[in-house]
């Protein structure tokens, strides 16, 4: 038995390998025929090949549970892979660059003359009420003036076959490790239709990173670069640690970490102290320096925002670059593209209505059983309401949280999010996906080849996070046409 | 390196070879117990002294030291360093703290040592099960230390290892001597004297040193030689002189230009200097104590020169 394109199609989901007919699209017809090629027996062999080489490469992610505490899992991957069409990842790649230079404009412009506030662009209210903007971080000059360096985008394809932005992470982004990890393992798995179609290579990440990393570091031709984790049981330790050896960079604690009184910030070795030039910070904000947020904090280092705003040391990200990582803040993103590059956007937002806004609000309290209702500062899907999905009671209680406080919530269109064939063991099935590409800012923009792509494992679900049972998909950017 | 990293590392090794020597000293009295002559009543309470463990155990289980409850103890009580379960929980829990610099397979093996201490644990409570579980460990441990061997570049990963394991094998040493002070076999009846080498023979096996005995000392099992050969033979690796000396090329590939602990040298002066005639009871339980605290200074020495850089902001005008 081998794949059938013809009944694998189902009726009302957009599936990015197969019209509704059951006919591969055009560029993905040489490929969506060499799968067919395989037996069901075979897929189930290279699946197996596939978890054994995971397992070889202690490729893990950390899930907590009241009774054992954090255990490592194997990392979920699929064995069939996301394909994305050369010419379109063009238009995206060349989007998201557009994209995440208007939100370093934005934050630049926040911390300074806010003139995008004097200019009408952004409402006064949106700032006066963010969780995410820093006192501290006003008149400070970073380096390159970039603040979000490192940018996570989540993107999605509605059935209408159209990508859309759904949010932008500029905090502590993570994902990237596995997005490397899965190539490696499909390479392992699939040697054969790597040598025979044009897929484009992922690996470059690891050093444009220490490439970007480097020219922030201020004076020295030899900077010292680490990487700063909360420690060994943040559920993105594997990443933290994979970045670092790739890099061939220390991985460092808070308590490795002192700033003496010239403000200058060192790390503590068996030799003594080494002076550090670039933290690439993988803890938020609140946990970066008692003296200046959290006092309570045991993660952080004393002193780093002072190093910090002294110019005696980078951090990527900026402290306070997470003020544009804010889900009312994303609405304004097409227009604040307008405003600063004097660009149409290449890539549209998901259709959103800002709470804060009367009218607005007034449409989400009475569609709620048609929206998706976020709050505006969380990420990885917590606190939000699936309106089509949830009980009256549940609706009810969202509606009376957005009228307490409205600021805090925006909503969207339930997507329908587009499928990707997906392997289930015995036949294989269409199921939902995004795609998370990074975005790195330096002295240029560069944009990974493709991304992470994320899959709900369980027929219909929407849900992709790996916390809850999602999986992942290697994601190959292609020129058909073979080689 | 970082100092905190070096310090996991340092301790990883500790209390693997704590493990490894742990399940060898249990297993090696075990046997012993069986060569006893009938009617004498084996004396458990004996180890827990030896491991440094008696004043918690009899905050736990009273004065009571039948068989059952000492082993539990030792074997897998959760709460004290001394167990095995906590060694090697302990040993894991250090290894996390620098998986990017460690071979993976090595932290591989280590995790398959804790799955396979925790679920054979059971069995090894058994009568029967205890000698194939103290070997499984045993074995596993032997991995660890042969994967790291054979994989690590000589650098300072290295050497923090090195030096951990070989200290804490210098101290354990001393502690499965102190057996034969402590009299594992009771004197009372008839025969004393036989079991008195039973019980030599006992520590050189558990050292796996029997063989490397006869090998280098070429005579039967007595007192003084075979004191001579556990403190100071330069050629057995699990000698206290064995052990010192790995220590000390360890330091001295480490940092070349800087001297040696001050303690070293005085501790190694001490082993290579004592006399074994006549060195028995109270005399090497003494001795043993005087080089016990040695080696704690020595730790303290490391401890400080690489572990414990200064927190201060500005270390020199904070002298």
């Amino acid at each position: 038995m081998t794949i059938n394109w013809g009944s694998y199609a189902q009726p009302g989901l957009f599936d990015e390998w197969v019209t509704e007919k059951g006919r591969l699209r055009a560029g993905f017809r040489q490929l969506g025929k060499r799968f067919s090629t395989y037996s069901m027996d075979a897929l189930h062999d290279r699946s197996a090949s596939l978890e054994r080489a995971i397992k070889e490469q202690g490729v893990t992610f950390t899930v907590y549970s009241e009774a054992h505490g954090s255990i490592d899992r194997s990392w979920p991957l699929d064995l069939m892979p996301r394909i994305l069409r050369r010419q379109e990842w063009l238009t995206i790649e060349a989007g998201l660059a557009q994209r995440v230079k208007a939100l370093n404009c934005l934050i630049d412009d926040l911390y300074h003359d806010q003139r995008c506030i004097k200019d009408g662009v952004l409402p006064a209210f949106l700032l006066e009420n963010s969780a995410n903007f820093r006192p501290q971080c006003v008149g400070v000059n970073p380096p390159l003036g970039v603040w979000a360096h490192i940018c996570g985008s989540d993107l999605v394809r509605h059935e209408d076959g159209q990508m859309y932005v759904l949010e932008d992470n500029l905090r502590v982004p993570s994902g990237v490790s596995y997005m490397l990890e899965n190539r490696g393992v499909m390479k392992r798995t699939f040697p054969e239709l790597f040598a025979n179609f044009a897929i484009e290579p992922v690996d470059a990440y690891p050093s444009q990173l220490y490439d970007t990393l480097c020219a922030l570091a201020p004076h020295r031709a030899q900077p010292e670069v680490v990487v700063l984790t909360p420690g060994v049981f943040n559920s993105a330790y594997f990443e933290h640690a994979y970045l670092a050896q790739q890099m061939g960079c220390e991985l460092v604690e808070g308590r490795d970490l002192v700033v003496n009184s010239q403000d200058e910030v060192f790390m503590l070795t068996t030799r003594g102290r080494a002076r550090v030039d670039v933290i690439y910070r993988r803890i938020d904000d609140a946990f970066l320096d008692p003296e200046a947020f959290n006092k309570d904090s045991l993660l952080g280092v004393p002193g780093l925002m002072r190093a910090w705003k002294a110019g005696k040391v980078a951090l990527a990200n900026a402290p306070g670059a997470g003020v544009a990582d804010d889900k009312a803040v994303y609405c304004f993103v097409p227009d604040l593209i307008r405003y600063y590059l004097g660009e149409a956007p290449l890539l549209p937002n998901v259709p959103s209505y800002i709470c804060a806004r009367k009218e607005e609000r007034e449409y989400v309290l009475d569609h709620i059983d048609e929206l998706v209702v976020k709050p505006v500062n969380e990420s990885g899907g917590y606190g939000m309401l699936l309106g089509p999905q949830a009980t009256p009671k549940a609706r009810e209680a969202f509606r009376k949280k957005i009228q307490r406080n409205p600021r805090n919530y925006m909503a969207q269109p339930m997507l329908n999010l587009s499928t990707v064939p997906t392997f289930l063991g015995q036949a294989v099935e269409p199921r939902h996906v995004d795609l998370r590409p990074f975005i790195l800012s330096g002295e240029s923009v560069q944009v990974t080849t493709g991304g992470l792509t994320r899959v709900a494992m369980r027929k219909g679900s929407l849900v992709v996070n790996s916390s809850q049972g999602g999986g992942s998909k290697d994601t190959w950017v292609i020129d058909e046409g073979g080689r | 390196m970082l100092a905190r990293v070096a310090e996991n590392m340092y301790w990883m090794a500790r209390y693997l070879e704590r493990a490894e020597d742990l399940a060898r000293l249990i297993d090696v009295t075990t046997h012993l117990h069986l060569d006893l002559p009938r009617g004498s009543t084996p004396s458990w309470g004996t180890l827990l002294t030896l491991v440094g463990a008696e004043e918690s155990y009899r905050e736990k289980h009273g004065t009571a030291e039948d068989e059952g409850r000492v082993l539990r103890f030792l074997l897998g009580d959760k709460d004290h360093p001394q167990s095995l379960r906590a060694a090697i929980a302990a040993a894991r829990s250090n290894a996390r703290g620098f998986r990017e610099v460690f071979p993976r397979e090595a932290w591989e093996d280590i995790n398959g040592l804790y799955h396979f201490s925790q679920e054979q644990l059971k069995s090894g409570l058994s009568k029967r099960g205890r000698h194939t579980y103290l070997r499984g460990i045993i074995t596993r441990v032997q991995t660890v230390v042969g994967r790291l061997e054979g994989a690590m570049n000589r650098d300072e990963a290295y050497y923090f290892i090195e030096l951990g394991r070989q200290l804490e094998r210098a101290d354990m040493t001393t502690r499965l001597i102190d057996s034969s002070s402590a009299r594992l076999v009771p004197q009372e009846g008839s025969g004393g004297a036989r079991f008195d080498d039973l019980q030599w023979m006992s520590v050189l096996k558990s050292l796996t040193g029997y063989q490397m005995y006869r090998l280098e000392m070429q005579r039967a099992i007595r007192s003084e030689s075979v004191l001579a050969f556990l403190f100071q033979s330069s050629r057995f690796p699990r000698s206290v002189a064995g052990a010192l000396l790995a220590l000390r090329r360890s330091l001295e590939a480490l940092d070349p230009d800087a001297s040696l602990p001050r303690r070293l040298p005085q501790v190694l002066r001490q082993v290579s200097q004592l006399e074994p005639e006549g060195l028995a009871g109270e005399k090497l339980h003494a001795l043993i104590d005087e080089l016990q605290q040695g080696f704690a200074d020595i730790h303290g020495q490391l401890e400080r020169r690489y572990f414990r850089p200064s927190r201060s902001a500005d270390p020199e005008t904070a002298s």
